[in-house]
């Protein structure tokens, strides 16, 4: 009896410490690294701003940088002189004298660098390499150097808040000054064949992040410099393997009610009709893991993120991401996110969706 | 009372234990969701006329966007939006599209162009890929050629859009050699014949005609290896594939069939029949020196190389039936890797290396399939009255293969289909055609 009431009293008072004793054991823990919010919401001020102040890769398109749409660039200098023809080619006699020589140059990113790619007489001889060193270590930097604000406080109402949904989802999902989701495009191997014949593609490195860095990068942020950031995503850009996954500092609250199997089947099941993809199978461990930040109307307000990536190659996975990306938008705008119980918002505000194009994928 | 204590610091680390994992948990975890299994769909893309900068080139700005089209078009993997239905009508090359524009009206993909000449009189054409979701362009090259190879030029902008936004490997610039067949059934004339991948181009190699057979194109695109009976019995002709040079290979005792080149070139792999046994040896083309690889009663035949030279899998009847096997390419034990009803035969290893693409017959049908090369996820593709002969496409995603019709009337034809077995179209030839070997991708 005595040591049942001891028993009794010991848990309990361990109880009301721990919940005491909470904040402050949890306070320390250093905020997560970049989250979601910190690479999506930003009006388009901010972006531009952040865009303008940080050097972008290549492909980027920074909105600072790109005219209006429809807005006119200056026109392209005169060509001053032809850009170079691809010596012949070893070993592949083609008697054909009008076998055509391919000299294939990278059309620059759009806009406002392409007269000034196009005029360079050689591509090669542009100091591409500093370009480069500026460029390539910061995709992320424009987001990590303007504070964001975070989910919650920028759009969606507080967790306690019991929102009410507003009155109907944008249909245009994408209108939304949502962050370019990198996707940057490795050189496929023609690509690569045609850096290797002709010296002006030079850029084309440039173009190569692989959408896999950006997660590892986002998962070491948060405790690393900047500068330790640019180290980290020039050695790891080149690696094939997933990265560790992000981790969002908006987490679902753990007092908050959870999202029922069966609703998640429901997720999944509505997920899926949008699930389109046209590219390579071949290799059943490829998948993409992307996230995405929802407002209590089930629209989109962060995202689609690449968290991680894994099998085939990087093209590929650039591919099955643009894919996951199309299903999450066009579900959005279907209402498929809206039809998750909205008193269970903070445990959907932010949500993982792992896409494997092929039935032998693992589950969740 | 000590027993007592030890209890409650027992219970106390539990629950801190209990409490940090469910802490590290909810901190960690957003709502997870798997979808595993895609829908097929082709990606919807737009394509805008192709800006001429001056008026005479318009009519190459538009044969340009016509084939570039149609490439895309032929591969199934894309769908392409009506220009009726575009708002902008035109992008020109150095503006940012309204990405809006193209979203509404369903494309994902646009893709820009500009044609110029340059100061030397050659052809200038750029692109731009762009993903209208995510407002960013996915690729941007620029191409400079003769004039005339115009159309070479489209291939290479089809094939860098087609990389840019599937993730496969290129294969609109690339040929297709094959056997072109006249006359009637029982009297055919039979010649090679060399074509662009979507059927322009054709010409007629000059010699190769009478009875050939099973051309197999080189990997560097310049000569082709083929069988023919121009002196009564099968020899193994090398031929180069721009004019016209051509040469028997060795003089092999007995008949000699299906030869087809290593990776590199360097040699020729064949099956070579004496005394009533067919096997398979490796001849080098520098020195001729023929090495016997199989030895083996059964009748091994139809060799093809993996991709890394390493291995060949190969067609026997050792087992009792009609199989698949490899084994290393310098000979050495085979292992079967068909295990299926059926009879297996021409098999082909894919330019990725992760397929085998193989003819089967069974219940009197024709089959053409894939496996793994462990065979493994056996598929069959297509199947008809005759199809045979198939041939991988240089990105290993499509096969070409022929198929012919019954009867007396009966036609040969080529046609291509997707590994997934989908997008099955016929490759349109002025006469019947047989036989297909798919180039490597052009330089």
């Amino acid at each position: 009896m005595r040591t049942g009431a001891t028993i009794s009293g010991a848990l309990h008072g361990g109880l009301l410490m721990a919940v005491l004793l909470d904040p402050y054991l949890w306070a320390a823990e250093p905020p997560a690294a970049i989250s979601l919010a910190e690479v999506t919401v930003v009006d388009g001020a901010v972006f531009d701003a952040a865009l303008s102040a940080a050097p972008q890769p290549v492909t980027d398109t920074p909105d600072a940088l790109n005219p209006r749409p429809g807005e006119d660039l200056p026109p392209a200098p005169e060509i001053s002189e032809p850009a170079p023809e691809r010596p012949p080619t070893e070993g592949v006699a083609e008697p054909e004298p009008a076998d055509p020589s391919l000299p294939v140059l990278p059309t620059p990113p759009p806009p406002t660098t392409v007269p000034t790619e196009i005029a360079r007489p050689s591509i090669a001889e542009v100091p591409v390499p500093e370009e480069l060193a500026n460029q390539a270590p910061q995709p992320e930097s424009p987001p990590a150097t303007e504070p964001l604000q975070p989910l919650a406080s920028a759009e969606a109402p507080l967790p306690g808040d019991r929102p009410e949904r507003p009155p109907e989802p944008e249909p245009e999902v994408a209108e939304e000054p949502q962050p370019e989701p990198e996707v940057v495009e490795e050189p496929t191997p023609e690509a690569e064949t045609l850096a290797e014949v002709d010296a002006p593609l030079a850029p084309a490195p440039q173009q190569a992040t692989l959408p896999i860095a950006r997660p590892a990068e986002i998962a070491a942020a948060a405790p690393a410099s900047q500068e330790t950031r640019q180290a980290q995503q020039t050695t790891e850009a080149p690696q094939k393997a997933a990265p560790k996954p992000a981790r969002p500092r908006i987490a679902a609250s753990r007092f908050a009610a959870q999202v029922t199997r069966g609703e998640k089947d429901a997720l999944r099941i509505g997920l899926k009709r949008y699930f389109t993809y046209a590219g390579n199978r071949a290799d059943r461990s490829l998948f993409v893991r992307i996230a995405i930040g929802l407002d209590p109307s089930g629209r989109i307000v962060q995202g689609p993120e690449l968290l991680e990536a894994g099998g085939a190659t990087p093209a590929v996975q650039n591919a099955l991401f643009r894919s996951g990306r199309s299903a999450l938008i066009r579900a959005a705008n279907g209402g498929e996110f809206a039809k998750l119980p909205i008193e269970k918002y903070d445990a959907w505000k932010v949500i993982h969706v792992t896409f494997t194009p092929t039935e032998l994928g693992f589950g969740t | 009372m000590k027993h007592t204590l030890q209890v409650i610091a027992s219970l106390c680390l539990v629950l801190f234990v209990g409490m940090l994992s469910s802490h590290a948990h909810a901190q960690s975890d957003a709502l997870q969701i798997t979808v595993a299994g895609a829908e097929f769909e082709p990606i919807p893309a737009a394509v805008v006329d192709f800006e001429a900068v001056s008026a005479d080139l318009a009519g190459v700005a538009d044969d340009i966007d016509t084939v570039i089209e149609a490439n895309l078009e032929r591969s199934g993997l894309f769908k392409l939006v009506s220009p009726a239905a575009f708002i902008d009508r035109s992008v020109p090359f150095d503006t940012t599209p309204t990405f809006a524009n193209w979203r509404t009206i369903g494309a994902e993909a646009l893709i820009t162009g500009r044609v110029q000449r340059t100061s030397d009189g050659r052809l200038q054409v750029q692109y731009r890929v762009f993903d209208t979701l995510a407002e960013s362009q996915v690729s941007g090259l620029q191409l400079l050629a003769a004039p005339e190879d115009w159309r070479r030029v489209a291939h290479k902008v089809s094939d860098g859009v087609y990389a840019a936004l599937t993730g496969e490997g290129p294969y609109f610039d690339s040929q297709i050699v094959f056997v072109d067949e006249t006359g009637p059934k029982g009297d055919r004339r039979k010649r090679l014949a060399v074509m662009d991948q979507d059927g322009a181009n054709i010409r007629y190699l000059p010699g190769a005609d009478g009875l050939v057979l099973t051309p197999r194109i080189s990997p560097k695109n310049d000569r082709v290896l083929y069988i023919s009976y121009d002196n009564g019995a099968p020899e193994v002709i090398i031929q180069n594939l721009f004019g016209g040079g051509r040469e028997r290979l060795g003089n092999f005792p007995g008949m000699s069939f299906a030869p087809r080149f290593s990776p590199d070139g360097s040699e020729v792999v064949l099956s070579l029949s004496s005394g009533g046994n067919t096997d398979i040896y490796a001849l080098r083309l520098a020195n001729r020196q023929l090495r016997r690889l199989t030895r083996n009663p059964g009748i091994d035949t139809a060799p093809s190389y993996s991709p890394d030279g390493r291995q060949l899998v190969f067609e026997s009847d050792r087992g009792g039936s009609q199989q698949l096997y490899i084994m290393p390419a310098n000979g050495g034990p085979a292992q079967r890797i068909s295990f299926g009803r059926g009879r297996y035969g021409t098999p082909v290893w894919s330019p990725r290396g992760d397929m085998i693409a193989f003819t089967k017959m069974i219940g009197g049908r024709f089959n053409i399939g894939v496996m793994r090369t462990d065979g493994s996820e056996e598929r069959l593709l297509s199947q008809g009255f005759l199809v045979e002969g198939p041939s991988f496409s240089p990105n290993g995603r499509v096969i070409a293969f022929y198929q012919e019709t019954p009867g007396q009337a009966g036609r040969a034809s080529l046609a291509s289909i997707d590994i997934s077995g989908r997008n099955l179209r016929p490759l349109v030839t002025p006469n019947a055609a047989s036989d297909p070997s798919w180039s490597a991708l052009r330089p």
